[in-house]
């Protein structure tokens, strides 16, 4: 709850949430920047979007961030990797053809149990799809588009 | 005794009547003479004188006289020494009876000449014998005449006369006749005195004259005779006069008390009717035979009464008006108010003056009319037919003498008669009857109230005995009823029931009784008519009360004559508020032109449907009403108003604006949530390569500061997608929050703006509030509110903030405030603020943030209220309701 709450408030430019913007400008960046050359394992996430930009874009600035990010541009794509490999992370957008974001990453989740789960929606509708999903037991992180990235890095650490 | 006590005593002288009419008392007149006389004395006094002198000089006598008169004449001569017997025997005194004599010759009332001729001509003869030869006449003394005349036969006493003048031709002798003057006291008799007068040669007056001796004297008493035979003749004359007023006075009388319209009788002491005028006898119907002589108490219906009416007459106590009943010749009985007192003559009861005055009819009128009376009370009054009937029975037996009375009803649904109440004199009971009443049921045609539903007349049964069709005869009978009659009640020429009486009497009602019975059934039917049109009229006026329209009417001029409760729960104001009020008091002003437009349609016959117009409520308060509005037609047909039905739609038009609303909202969401995908994406997708580009080593610090504003203004696009196209829908559910919390949490967000301008923030905040909300929602709702109001404060102004538990149409919940002390908002500007795109702040607004925040705060269920004012005090007011407990979504439209 109060992680969505500083979501929004975080794309109001004229909000300043104390400790989150400036951080993410000059200290979790450049962190993260710093971090390059951790010996922590590098993560491998899987990042899926029917819109190919979005997904190249997102994988492009996780890689550049040290993640192992590959983009998908379906749902069943990412399911076939995963069932190879598991991923640490799946970050998938949830409106999209034929199999949508939801059942892909119940999927992943059902063949990796420890894969962790992010949803992205730049859709109202969304929220209906989260309920029911929900009411069946399920509980996901989602993120709103726009997101931008920095917001994005910081949630992923 | 007859005036005649005299004995005749005729100086005997044969000569004719002499000229002077005066003779020489001393000696009796010659020839036939007539002498009146006022004293009997007197006559027998002078008749001896000169009889007596006769007799001297050797003359023959002849009395003819009554008893009396000859035993005194007798007496007389003896006592003056002459030797009447002597004289007797000579046959020179006779002396015969004046009445035995008469019979002898009188046939009939006339004297008989013949038989008259030898009587006295024997007579004559007789004592002619003993006088004749020597100088020695006849002296006759006759008192016949008048005794004829004493008896009243003045004719025979006059033929009588003429008899003895016819007689003087054959014999000589001188006749001396006798009347007693008091004979001839009537002014009538002077003829017959004068016709007498005239058969004689001498007249001798009575003594009064007589006795006086000397010339002068006689003449003195002449003259005054004379004038006293004036004075008498006068007041003869006036007494004439007055006798005969008194005549005709009586006669008058008499006609009047005879031929009065007043029943008039004479009774006395001891009852016997002593006289009755014509209208007594005629209103009674007998004779004066078989009335006048009777006694009284036999023509009395009542006993007691007339004895008592005796009691009191003979105690000379005067009755006025004393009320009893007379019987008729016929049977019948009369009543009758008796007037009436006595006359007395020395103190002695003579007999009533008695004045009977019949008041039968006026009786009867009164009564009927009493009961006309009572019956149209009773109709006023009385709330139903069966009410109606139990009442009127009651007055209508008392009027018409009957015993017992029922009323009956046609059963609509078996078309028979069923009795429905009854009613007896409370000096009887009829329980069989009763009952038989009560538990018959009758077709038409069947017994009495069955012939009366058939004709729809009145009907009656003088004699129950002889009625065949009565099916509760015996029992009537038995229980001492025997005659019956029966009106209908109609309603509209339909028969409703009937109305049946009983009498213990045989006999018929009185034709005025039945004329007014038939009435009575026309009145009580068109009450029966009233109450069933009182009784539409009440449901009518039931509806029209109950009615949750309003129901107005009003005149031509606009002026309300009625007024509804629903109109009064529509507009505010009460019917004696409105009443008498023009209608336009609840028309807007802007709206009065409507009126004379509305009102001449209706004066045109035409009707206003469903017309959809604004009225104002006595607080103001505009209210949206659907009017129908028809014509108010008077009994001929004239408009005299307007009925208008008003129906309350502003709920209606709430919800119809609300939907509409709502519709658009629902319409612009589906957009936004089409488009929102469709720009977010790329939008996403701009970023990221802006980022990408951004953060990239290789590009120059132009370049670098170039995409950072790129960056700034991609978060801006980003901002304005999001409230637009579908703000971001938090997937949990409402949770309860800690007020204070997050109030704390957004004015911190909002710290370095308020420092920036300086702005006071006073926070009021209750302990332990709770509100139940999405905590990003309500993040939103009030980052907007205070971000709002420090855009719309002036440097160095104030802030307040404030929450607190509230009951709003009993939910409790949070009402939220917040407050700015800036420039306030102008009434236009108001209206528009929550719509979307809309926004006095041009640089920085997108016009959506109020527009959001209402459509947050009413999804859960609250509202938004918002109070603004311009000029000096200024500022803005907004309050959030947010209820504890979340209705119904349906709720949240409204």
């Amino acid at each position: 709850m109060g992680l969505t709450s500083a979501i929004i408030f975080s794309h109001i430019p004229d909000f300043c949430l104390p400790g989150t913007e400036s951080d993410i400008d000059s200290s979790s960046v450049t962190s993260h920047r710093s971090t390059r050359g951790l010996d922590r394992k590098i993560r491998r996430i899987l990042v899926i979007d029917d819109e190919k930009l979005v997904a190249d874009s997102l994988a492009e600035i996780l890689r550049r961030f040290h993640f192992d990010a590959i983009a998908f541009y379906s749902g069943e794509d990412a399911i076939e990797f995963a069932r190879e490999q598991c991923p640490d992370i799946v970050l998938s957008d949830v409106m999209m053809p034929q199999i949508n974001g939801i059942e892909t990453v119940l999927k992943i989740q059902e063949l990796c149990p420890n894969t962790r789960v992010l949803l992205l929606s730049g859709h109202a509708a969304t929220a209906d799809v989260l309920r029911n999903a929900e009411s069946e037991g399920h509980r996901f992180e989602l993120l709103a588009k726009p997101i931008h990235p920095e917001e994005l890095l910081r949630r992923l650490q | 005794m007859d005036a005649l006590g005299t004995q005749a005593n005729t100086d005997a002288s044969r000569s004719t009547r002499t000229s002077s009419p005066i003779s020489p008392p001393q000696a009796a007149p010659r020839g036939h003479s007539v002498q009146l006389y006022a004293d009997d004395q007197y006559l027998i006094r002078d008749l001896s004188r000169t009889l007596g002198a006769a007799l001297g000089a050797g003359d023959t006598v002849i009395v003819i006289a009554t008893g009396p008169h000859r035993d005194s004449l007798a007496k007389r001569f003896e006592e003056r020494g002459l030797n009447l017997q002597q004289a007797i025997a000579e046959e020179r005194y006779i002396a015969l009876d004046a009445a035995d004599t008469m019979s002898k010759f009188m046939v009939g009332n006339e004297p008989d000449k013949t038989r008259f001729f030898n009587v006295i001509g024997g007579v004559l003869q007789r004592a002619n014998r003993n006088s004749a030869g020597e100088h020695h006449g006849i002296v006759a003394f006759g008192e016949m005449v008048a005794v004829l005349f004493a008896n009243g036969q003045a004719d025979a006493a006059i033929s009588l006369e003429q008899l003895w003048n016819e007689l003087s031709s054959l014999y000589e002798f001188n006749l001396h006749c006798a009347y007693p003057i008091n004979l001839f006291h009537s002014s009538t008799d002077s003829e017959s005195l004068r016709r007498i007068c005239e058969q004689h040669q001498h007249v001798v007056p009575a003594e009064s004259y007589t006795s006086l001796g000397n010339e002068p004297d006689r003449l003195l008493a002449v003259t005054l005779l004379q004038q006293k035979a004036r004075a008498l003749e006068h007041e003869i004359r006036e007494r004439e006069k007055a006798q005969k007023t008194l005549l005709q006075r009586e006669a008058e009388l008499r006609d009047f008390v005879e031929n009065a319209v007043v029943p008039l009788h004479w009774v006395a002491a001891d009852g016997t009717i002593l006289w009755a005028n014509n209208a007594e006898l005629s209103m009674l119907g007998y004779t004066s035979d078989e009335y006048i002589g009777r006694n009284i108490a036999e023509f009395h219906a009542d006993a007691d009464a007339i004895r008592d009416i005796m009691v009191r007459l003979g105690r000379r106590e005067p009755l006025d008006g004393y009320k009893t009943r007379v019987l008729c010749r016929d049977g019948s009985t009369r009543t009758v108010r008796i007037y009436s007192n006595v006359y007395c003559r020395d103190d002695e009861f003579v007999h009533t003056r008695c004045f009977t005055i019949d008041v039968t009819s006026r009786e009867r009128a009164e009564r009927h009319m009493a009961a006309q009376l009572a019956l149209t009370h009773l109709m006023v009054d009385a709330d139903s037919l069966a009410d109606l009937a139990e009442d009127a029975l009651g007055v209508i037996c008392e009027a018409s003498g009957c015993d017992m009375s029922s009323v009956w009803q046609v059963q609509e649904e078996t078309g028979e008669l069923r009795c429905i109440q009854t009613w007896h004199n409370p000096k009887h009971a009829f329980p069989n009857f009763e009952k038989s009443t009560l538990s018959s049921r009758f077709h038409r045609g069947e017994g009495l109230p069955g012939r009366v539903f058939e004709t729809n007349k009145p009907s009656c049964i003088p004699d129950l005995q002889h009625d065949p069709n009565f099916p509760r005869r015996t029992t009537a009978i038995a229980d001492g009823l025997h005659s019956a009659f029966a009106f209908p009640i109609s309603v509209k020429g339909k028969v409703w029931g009937v109305i049946e009486f009983l009498s213990r009497k045989v006999g018929e009602p009185d034709q005025e009784f039945l004329v007014m019975m038939a009435g009575v059934g026309i009145q009580v039917g068109q009450f029966a008519e009233r109450k069933q049109l009182d009784d539409a009229r009440n449901k009518l006026a039931a509806i029209v009360a109950s009615s949750d329209d309003g129901i107005v009417s009003k005149d031509l001029t606009g002026v309300v004559t009625s007024w509804n409760k629903g109109a009064e729960r529509i507009f505010g104001y009460k019917a004696e508020e409105m009443i008498g009020r023009p209608i336009t008091t609840i028309i807007p002003p802007h709206l009065h032109s409507d009126e004379p437009v509305i009102l001449g349609k209706i004066q045109a016959g035409e009707r206003i449907d469903h017309f959809e117009t604004v009225r104002v409520a006595k607080n103001g308060d505009l209210i949206d009403v659907s009017l129908t509005i028809s014509p108010v037609k008077d009994d001929n047909g004239r408009i005299v108003g307007a009925a208008k039905i008003a129906r309350d739609i502003t709920q209606q038009r709430k919800l119809e604006r609300a939907l509409h609303t709502a519709e658009r909202l629902a319409s612009v969401g589906r957009l936004a949530a089409t488009v929102a995908h469709e720009i977010n994406n790329p939008l996403e997708s701009v970023t990221n390569f802006v980022y990408l580009a951004k953060t990239s080593p290789d590009i120059s610090e132009d370049v670098r500061r170039y995409l950072n504003c790129a960056d700034q203004e991609l978060s801006r696009v980003a901002h304005i997608a999001r409230q637009t196209l579908g703000f971001y829908r938090d997937n949990s559910r409402p949770v309860q929050l800690d007020a204070a919390k997050v109030i704390n949490d957004v004015v911190a967000i909002y710290q370095r703006k308020l420092e920036s301008k300086n702005l006071s923030l006073e926070k009021k905040i209750e302990k332990d509030v709770q509100v139940t909300a999405l905590e990003g929602e309500l993040k939103q709702v009030l980052s907007n509110l205070i971000s709002n109001a420090i855009d719309a404060s002036h440097f160095g102004g104030k802030l307040r903030v404030s929450a607190h538990s509230a009951y709003v149409h009993d939910r409790l919940g949070v009402r939220l405030v917040v407050a700015d002390a800036g420039d306030g908002i102008s009434p236009e500007n108001q209206r528009k603020l929550f719509t979307p795109f809309f926004t006095t702040k041009k640089e920085v607004g997108t016009g959506l943030g109020l527009w959001i925040t209402k459509e947050l705060v009413e999804k859960v269920g609250g509202h938004i209220r918002l109070r603004s004012r311009t000029g000096t005090p200024s500022g803005t007011v907004i309050s959030i309701f947010l209820p504890l407990q979340q209705e119904p979504a349906d709720r949240q439209v409204a």
